[in-house]
């Protein structure tokens, strides 16, 4: 084989494009794939919403035999067959799942490019296709052949239809793969012209746009375009059509830019037999962790989860979770919580049997840790331990001020504080209230919607931008942003630290008696009599009527003869009292 | 100077530097009579102070807010030294069973954003508020922990120490709370008070050097939002000023 695009010696492009429709520029396409699975109707279109109106970017084939077409209004598709699925486009997505396919295709090249073709105005649209040099791979499956077959088999595998072809160059394999109706085609330098000619012309990447003209030029091919003397073609159809048509043949060089290779960070060890004491898996966990950190420096980056697999004989795996509130490569601080994650693990029996284990080569803790609670038995003890890090972020090596170093030190322990209790005590043990505007005294206040926010997104997957994770410390910053004081406080004073979850109902002597208005004298309590001496009130709070409790309150705040004082209503409909809470 | 410890069985030879008003931080109500009861006229920081009521009483959630609000926020004439902590400094507070209710506490002048709600289970409640109290970020923890050991009591003491804040124990006085390791505790009773003012005993129970046994009557102005504290006056019962409004016979 004697192809020759770079100085490889036998170049050759694979493209692959995934795709259902056959219209080059066809955005979102792994999104048809995969909203597919969630989806149960398979006439499902894709849309943009541009200012009030939702534009299809892509149709299911389905859709494309109905005449849905691309371009459309989700209302003419609508009017040309009434149930028609929609989802909105996520670009972002789709460029996440492309990239996702990109390096799951490294398992047939190292060199994997994903393909953004410019529009007009030099944007890079969502890539569409993916490119692998395949140079040199073809030995590793036997045949170029081979190679193309196996590739179409495990993305068939998948759920995904694509179509492929292998060229000498990427522009050549696109429009193979695009234009050519024969499956997985493979062409070779010396015919490269004649596969070409007969292709569409659009199969170039040159943009819906120009091949709308050359189409109506009737150019319909590119063996025509090829006729064309080269010098006409950049002063009637600009710079990019001789372009793509020279990168397709080959003539000017179209270097790939490939994906990144990711190695998952990540270390394992397995044991020679089954090691049942704790204290050898947390030495083992500290030499595996201190390899997981060697590559996080690596990478600049700090954990923000760590996956834990107990290998065991005859059992599945024990997985533990951690999530942590800020980015850490701290050794120290990942074993303590790796500790935490630990405890309900019962120690097995042998090293029982050796009476009071040696203490643990790094015992920050509290000795209460100590004493490990009994849940799970591990009978044979554990054969392996595998540490992954699946979602990690860029670490900003701080600056601190030597003033304010002491509360930043602070901060970072009162972080690591909320990790340790959230992966023993589990995530609701500890969280921040919030003040919500509403009269309603139970529901003037919530858990903070932030801190929610926060472990959400310590659960999202993996892949997200730096830029969104948001630790802890800087949640907490916002917070504290006047925004946050938004809601005003009840008046002061006139609400009970210690409120009851929910009202207790109470016997109110009112007086005057029989008086739906009257004011309370004393009230029955845990069976005892409270004599009222002093009632202040009432403070009438309107029910929530908008919500269905239409209730309007009567709160008194009484004093008992021994100066206790408690926060009573009386529900104006029922005349029925309760005891809401106590000042103290 | 010279002095001999006798401490569970082991005798200790103390210098007189370790006696001294630890270079520890201090900090102060703001109320010059409790203030004066106290050993060096401060609260100690990195110590646990318990706030005991009678049984059936309550707990002591207002002065534990005063005393939590003080240590994370305290007052320019209490700092010495010592570098100032931050100006609203986290108070973690201990709530299993969802008692608490935060808006009274931000209108007592707690901020929500320093205040963080720990809901742990009981087992572990001793634990989760030595850990908090061990947290060097943390400057106030108030917990109602159940019935102590003696070593648990003395190791809140010691997490406190460590982490350097003020742990604040509602307890109830009586046979659940004879083990403690606390640098001061505090009665508070309920006692009759006005319309628009609730009034507190406070009286010191335990303290080294602090003036044991005094009561102070603490005073709390609803509508002015006013704290007060005043010596309780000899024989002479707090009078009751005003009458309520409406009283049975």
């Amino acid at each position: 084989m004697d192809h020759g695009i770079t100085s490889h010696p036998a170049p050759a492009g694979l493209a692959v494009a995934p795709t259902r429709r056959l219209s080059a520029g066809a955005p979102s396409l792994p999104s048809i794939q995969n909203r597919k699975s969630k989806i149960e109707n398979p006439i499902l279109v894709i849309v943009r919403s541009i200012a009030d109106r939702q534009q299809i970017v892509c149709v299911s084939a389905e859709a494309h035999a109905l005449g849905i077409r691309c371009g459309m209004t989700l209302t003419q598709a609508r009017a040309l067959y009434a149930d028609v699925d929609h989802a909105e486009s996520e670009p972002q997505r789709d460029l996440k799942a492309m990239m996702a396919l990109g390096r799951w295709m490294m398992r047939f090249s190292p060199v994997v490019a994903l393909d953004c073709v410019l529009d007009k105005d030099q944007r890079a649209t969502p890539p569409t296709s993916l490119l692998l040099d395949v140079t040199g791979c073809e030995r590793l499956f036997h045949g170029l052949d081979n190679l193309i077959r196996q590739a179409s088999d495990a993305l068939s595998r998948i759920g995904i239809t694509a179509r492929l072809a292998i060229a000498p160059t990427p522009g050549a394999a696109w429009a193979l793969a695009l234009g050519c109706e024969q499956e997985g085609a493979i062409v070779g330098q010396e015919d490269l012209e004649s596969a070409l000619a007969p292709l569409p012309s659009a199969s170039l990447r040159i943009g819906e746009e120009l091949a709308a003209a050359l189409h109506h030029l009737g150019l319909a091919t590119v063996g025509q375009l090829m006729q064309l003397p080269r010098d006409l073609l950049p002063s009637r159809f600009g710079p990019l059509l001789l372009e793509r048509l020279d990168q397709a043949l080959g003539r000017i060089p179209e270097p790939l830019v490939p994906l990144e290779h990711r190695t998952p960070v990540g270390a394992r060890m397995e044991f020679d037999g089954a090691v049942s004491s704790l204290e050898a898996i947390w030495s083992i966990f500290q030499q595996l962790i201190g390899r997981v950190i060697a590559q996080l420096v690596h990478r600049g980056c700090g954990a923000r989860q760590l996956d834990i697999e107990l290998l065991r004989n005859y059992a599945p795996p024990l997985r533990k979770t951690i999530h942590l509130s800020r980015a850490s490569r701290d050794s120290v601080n990942l074993f303590n919580l790796f500790r935490c994650a630990l405890e309900d693990v019962q120690p097995p029996r042998r090293s029982r049997l050796r009476g009071r284990p040696p203490r643990p080569p790094i015992p920050p803790r509290s000795p209460a840790s100590a004493s490990v609670r009994l849940i799970k038995t591990v009978d044979d003890g554990f054969t392996g331990l595998v540490l992954s890090v699946p979602n990690y972020e860029p670490l900003a090596d701080e600056q601190i001020s030597l003033l304010e170093h002491e509360q930043y030190a602070g901060q970072i322990e009162l972080d690591r504080l909320i990790e340790r209790l959230r992966v023993r005590l589990g995530g609701e043990a500890i969280v921040q209230a919030e003040l919500v505007e509403s009269y309603v005294p139970e529901l003037a206040w919530r858990h903070d919607a932030g801190e929610a926010g926060a472990k959400a997104e310590l659960l999202a997957p993996r892949g997200r931008s730096s830029a969104a994770g948001t630790t802890l410390a800087r949640k907490r910053k916002k917070i504290a942003a006047p925004l946050r004081s938004l809601p005003t406080p009840p008046a002061p004073s006139t609400r009970p630290l210690h409120l009851l979850r929910p009202p207790a109902e109470v016997r109110v002597m009112v007086s005057p008696s029989h008086d739906q208005e009257g004011r309370p004298v004393a009230f029955t309590h845990e069976n005892e009599v409270r004599r009222v001496l002093h009632a202040a009130g009432p403070e009438r709070i309107g029910g929530r009527w908008w919500d269905g409790h239409d209730k309007t309150r009567d709160y008194f705040d009484v004093e008992d003869p021994f100066g206790r004082r408690f926060w009573i209503f009386r529900v104006a409909q029922s005349g029925k009292w309760f005891l809401h809470g106590v000042f103290e | 100077m010279r002095l001999i410890s006798c401490h569970d069985g082991k005798l200790l030879a103390l210098s007189a530097a370790q006696l001294g008003p630890s270079p520890a931080r201090t900090f102060v109500t703001g109320l010059a009579p409790i203030d004066a009861l106290l050993p060096g006229g401060a609260f100690a920081c990195g110590s646990v102070h318990e706030l005991l009521t009678e049984p059936g009483q309550g707990s002591a959630f207002f002065f534990a807010a005063l005393l939590a609000y003080r240590a994370a926020s305290p007052l320019a004439a209490s700092q010495t030294l010592a570098p100032a902590p931050t100006p609203h400094a986290p108070i973690v507070w201990c709530d299993p069973k969802g008692e608490l209710y935060p808006p009274a506490l931000s209108a007592h002048g707690i901020r929500l954003d320093q205040l963080f709600l720990l809901h742990p289970a009981e087992a572990q409640q001793v634990w989760a508020v030595c850990e908090c109290l061990r947290c060097k970020g943390v400057s106030a923890v108030v917990a109602a922990p159940p019935c102590l050991s003696r070593v648990e009591a003395r190791r809140l003491q010691l997490s406190a120490e460590r982490g350097g804040g003020v742990g604040l124990l509602l307890r109830t006085a009586g046979p659940g709370s004879t083990h403690y390791a606390a640098a001061t505790r505090w009665l508070i009773r309920p006692t009759p008070g006005e319309r628009t003012v609730q009034r507190w005993n406070i009286q010191l129970i335990h303290g080294h050097g602090g003036r044991v046994g005094q009561t102070v009557i603490l005073e709390y102005h609803r509508e002015t939002n006013l704290v007060r504290a005043a010596e309780q006056l000899a024989d002479r019962p707090s009078q009751k000023k005003s009458r309520p409004i409406t009283r049975s016979a």
